[in-house]
């Protein structure tokens, strides 16, 4: 080993790093390439025969290689601004906007609700059933409903908004709402005994232990947008993800159908993974 | 170590100005419960955990509870602490009677209950600006400070909770406690779940935190000798359901004590010996009951 005497940690660390990730490439990596591109091929092998069996078909479904060949056009296009023809970074963008506006009013709702449905008794005998009600509807059965309230502004951003809060209230709500039930009883006699102000006790106690369950709301939450955003597009028009979908499809370009369910999966796990690294960020400095 | 030759004398004599043990004249007590009892609503009819408990506690005592588990220890020190009411009787601080829970009755919870999200540095100082609302954040630093260093804390202040012993987690709730100046101190099995070593280090320096403090002490113990080495009186209880103060021993042993001494002193082994015949003859524990 190198320089790693006890004065210089740091250096220590690093090599100790490197160790570790050379050892990941050449143990584990093999594992970590093989079997996820073994997936992949499978995926390609089945598409490839229901290409096959459809190529006879009024609309067929494009092979694979056919599919690239047709979308490479339109990566081209990534960015363009022409109105008609706007390029799918800025649909992409419209959605997740549509998406992040949604999601931060239901937050913004979700969690104090959340925190006083958990320390109220009656809060939660109030709020409860409602949640238990609302929650197994489909968010897409609220958009007639929010098309009517905001008829006057004819918009067809604010009723898909209206759909992605009511869709990521529930997840956030209940999660937040169990973080303070599991609220050690230990916390709450300190904050009574040095008679916290209730303001005080949701900042420094409620909040920063229910933190975990609420991110864990926030996760499913928004995950279940993205979910929302795309079908609520497709019904309400407009620029958007969602709507790209269903434009291309009745224009008969199957091949951008397909490509577009690859770039709404890759958003979507982009998103969960930006969710667990602020929550990392925040969170994690208080675990070991 | 702390050594004292002359083990002779009983405490409650000792004239010493570090900590006068009596009120002035009138008879009224420091804390003082009086007639408590304490029952709970079942399905299957009232359950009476205390019944007829009396104690008159001096300023700057240090009181040891002792009993079997179940027995209510733990409930007559929450109703010293406020957390919970009596279903009869009435505690009283200074004459003022005890309704809600409050600083100047400070508990050192058994599992140390720190906050793990908050430094042992930032777990003290909610409980001082908490208290000392008025105070500087100046002047709040300061306390911290001067409290972690009392119970050796300082190099360890920016670490958090799960970076540090059962130990030191009890010293930073000890530190936490004392910070806010309490009048009673509650301390609910504190060492517990320490290993014996720790538990006699942190034995020592409750001791000297707590005569240099002045405060009154209320600590519950499973261990008869830790209850022997800490305690101007030790309080034995019966067994529940309506269990109360069975037997109130003095413990006569000079301070500051020495471990040593005690052992060889003779009558170390008849106040042994009487709390075990309480503990295991007359009070057994009995799940018959």
């Amino acid at each position: 080993m190198t320089t790693a005497t006890p004065k210089s940690p740091s250096s220590a660390l690093k090599s100790n790093g490197i160790h570790r990730s050379l050892g990941k490439i050449l143990g584990k990596g093999g594992e970590n390439i093989i079997f996820p591109a073994l997936g992949f091929l499978a995926v390609l092998f089945i598409w490839s025969i229901l290409a096959k069996l459809t190529e006879n078909n009024l609309s067929k479904l494009p092979d694979p290689v056919q599919t690239v060949e047709d979308s490479i056009p339109y990566l081209e296009n990534f960015f363009s601004t022409t109105q008609g023809d706007m390029g799918i970074f800025w649909l992409t963008l419209f959605s997740l906007g549509r998406v992040a506006a949604g999601f931060l009013i239901a937050t913004a709702i979700a969690v104090p609700l959340g925190f006083w449905v958990g320390t109220s008794r009656k809060a939660a005998k109030a709020i409860m059933p409602l949640v238990q009600l609302g929650k197994p509807i489909s968010p897409l059965a609220w958009l007639p409903v929010g098309i009517v309230i905001f008829s006057t502004f004819e918009s067809k951003d604010l009723p898909a908004i209206f759909v992605i809060v009511v869709t990521s209230l529930w997840s956030t709500l209940i999660n937040t709402a169990l973080g303070v039930h599991a609220i050690p009883k230990d916390y709450w006699n300190v904050a009574r005994v040095l008679k916290m102000p209730k303001f005080k006790v949701v900042t420094e106690i409620i909040f920063p232990s229910t933190l975990p369950y609420i991110f864990t709301g926030l996760r499913l939450s928004l995950g279940t947008a993205w979910l929302v955003i795309v079908a609520a597009e497709m019904l309400t028009g407009g620029a958007g993800i969602g709507f790209f979908v269903w434009d291309v499809y009745n224009t008969g370009d199957t091949s951008l159908v397909l490509f577009s369910l690859v770039l709404i999966g890759l958003v979507g796990l982009m998103l969960d993974q930006v969710v667990v690294f602020i929550e990392r960020l925040i969170v994690g400095r208080s675990k070991t | 170590m702390l050594l004292n030759p002359s083990m002779s004398g009983p405490t409650n004599s000792t004239p010493t100005a570090d900590f006068s043990m009596a009120n002035p004249g009138d008879g009224t007590k420091f804390l003082s419960i009086n007639q408590v009892s304490k029952s709970y609503p079942t399905p299957t009819g009232v359950y009476p955990v205390l019944e007829n408990v009396n104690l008159q506690v001096d300023q700057g005592e240090f009181i040891c509870v002792i009993g079997h588990s179940g027995c209510g220890k733990s409930t007559l020190l929450n109703m010293v602490a406020g957390f919970l009411e009596p279903t009869a009787g009435q505690i009283s601080l200074e004459n003022q009677t005890i309704q809600e829970p409050g600083p100047d009755r400070m508990v050192v919870f058994q599992n140390y209950a720190l906050l793990p999200w908050k430094s042992v540095y930032e777990n003290v100082l909610l409980a001082v600006e908490t208290v000392y609302g008025e105070k500087s954040k100046a002047e709040h630093r300061e306390i911290v400070d001067q409290h972690l260093e009392m119970v050796g804390l300082t190099e360890a202040a920016h670490k958090r909770p799960d970076e540090i012993s059962g130990g030191m987690k009890q010293r930073v709730s000890i530190a936490r406690a004392l910070a806010i100046c309490p009048k009673v101190l509650i301390l609910d099995e504190p060492f517990g779940a320490l290993d014996p070593i720790t538990r006699e280090e942190l034995q020592d320096e409750l001791l000297t935190i707590w005569r240099e403090n002045k405060v009154t002490a209320l600590m519950i113990t499973h261990d008869i000798d830790e209850a022997l080495y800490l305690a101007d009186r030790l309080v034995m209880m019966t067994n529940g359901p309506s269990a109360t103060i069975g037997e109130v021993v003095d413990i006569p042993f000079q301070r500051p004590r020495d471990r040593a001494l005690m052992l060889e002193d003779p009558r170390y082994y008849e106040l042994r010996n009487q709390a075990l015949d309480f503990l295991y003859n007359r009070y057994a524990h009995d799940d018959t009951e």
